[in-house]
């Protein structure tokens, strides 16, 4: 559906005139993938930068929130994050080398690490409910627990990504000549590490 | 360099940035009272650089950016750049 919306503007890239260089590769899986991400981030963009503002107006509420935060759970969620994107990362090798049980076996090492991502999530809400914290106790944790989970939500979208192309590379439907499915899971992947990595230093680290 | 061994790398060294932030962010508070406002400064500007850094890294390699046109890695890099400028405006308007 996205790559019929914006099928046009990828047509911008060959008008004539329009000289690439020749080391320039294309962009990795579909153009509507990029744009998704892009409208991802700008998204997430403003939901940081209102933090970092607030946070300026609130510091004492956010200094107390912070202190109660918990940063050996955020810690363990990066280094989760940043290996699991590694694990797509060795999955688009193999595919691109043909290989897809190498392209599954790699996704699904990513989908495991993603499990232990969920868990700990999980397992941080459930100390953070539990010691009576909810959306509505200040705008400290209005915004903790509606960053964390919108970015959690993603984390859940993109599980769900990279499982349908699990399951097409097991079927034998990419290729090292056709993986631009494989691609595109990737990127959204990407994508998902690549917001944690700004709201982890911005609400655990950051004081 | 091998693809795989250029991922291991730089999976390598992202943990390793991300032990560098979490060290920042386990400073005691009391010693940055103790010290001056620049302890927060210096934990603050530490860790945004590691985020354009980090960042910089999974756009370039993860997401395989650096051979494609240069506007779209500019976009990826200005959303880490733009984050990070705003965040230390922020900050110097809380210390104010």
């Amino acid at each position: 559906m996205f790559s019929v919306l914006i099928g046009p503007m990828s047509s911008l890239f060959k008008m004539p005139g329009f000289k690439k260089p020749l080391n320039q590769r294309p962009l990795p899986g579909d153009l509507a993938i990029w744009i998704f991400i892009l409208a991802e981030l700008g998204v997430f963009s403003i939901f940081f930068i209102s933090y970092a503002f607030v946070r300026a107006t609130n510091l004492e509420m956010f200094a107390e929130g912070y202190a109660h935060l918990n940063r050996v759970a955020g810690t363990i969620n990066t280094f989760v994050l940043i290996t699991s994107s590694y694990f797509v990362v060795r999955a688009v090798i193999a595919i691109k080398e043909d290989k897809s049980r190498a392209c599954v076996f790699w996704i699904r090492l990513a989908l495991l690490a993603a499990l232990v991502y969920v868990g700990v999530k999980g397992w941080e809400y459930y100390g953070a409910f539990g010691a009576g914290y909810t959306l509505h106790t200040n705008t400290f944790y209005m915004f903790y627990f509606m960053l964390t989970f919108f970015h959690f939500a993603h984390v859940l979208l993109g599980m769900v990504i990279l499982w349908c192309v699990a399951q097409k590379a097991k079927r034998g439907e990419y290729s090292a000549n056709d993986h631009a499915g494989v691609e595109s899971g990737a990127s959204y992947w990407h994508m998902v590490d690549l917001l944690w990595i700004v709201l982890f230093p911005l609400v655990y680290v950051m004081h | 360099m091998s693809k795989v061994k250029q991922a291991t790398i730089i999976w390598f060294g992202l943990i390793l940035l991300t032990l560098l932030a979490a060290f920042l962010g386990s400073v005691d508070l009391a010693i940055e009272q103790q010290a001056s406002s620049n302890v927060g400064l210096w934990i603050t500007l530490g860790s945004l650089v590691i985020l354009i850094f980090k960042g910089q890294l999974i756009v370039d390699i993860f997401m395989d950016l650096k051979s494609v046109n240069p506007l779209w890695r500019l976009l990826f890099w200005a959303y880490c750049v733009v984050i990070a400028f705003f965040i230390l405006l922020a900050y110097y308007m809380g210390l104010s």
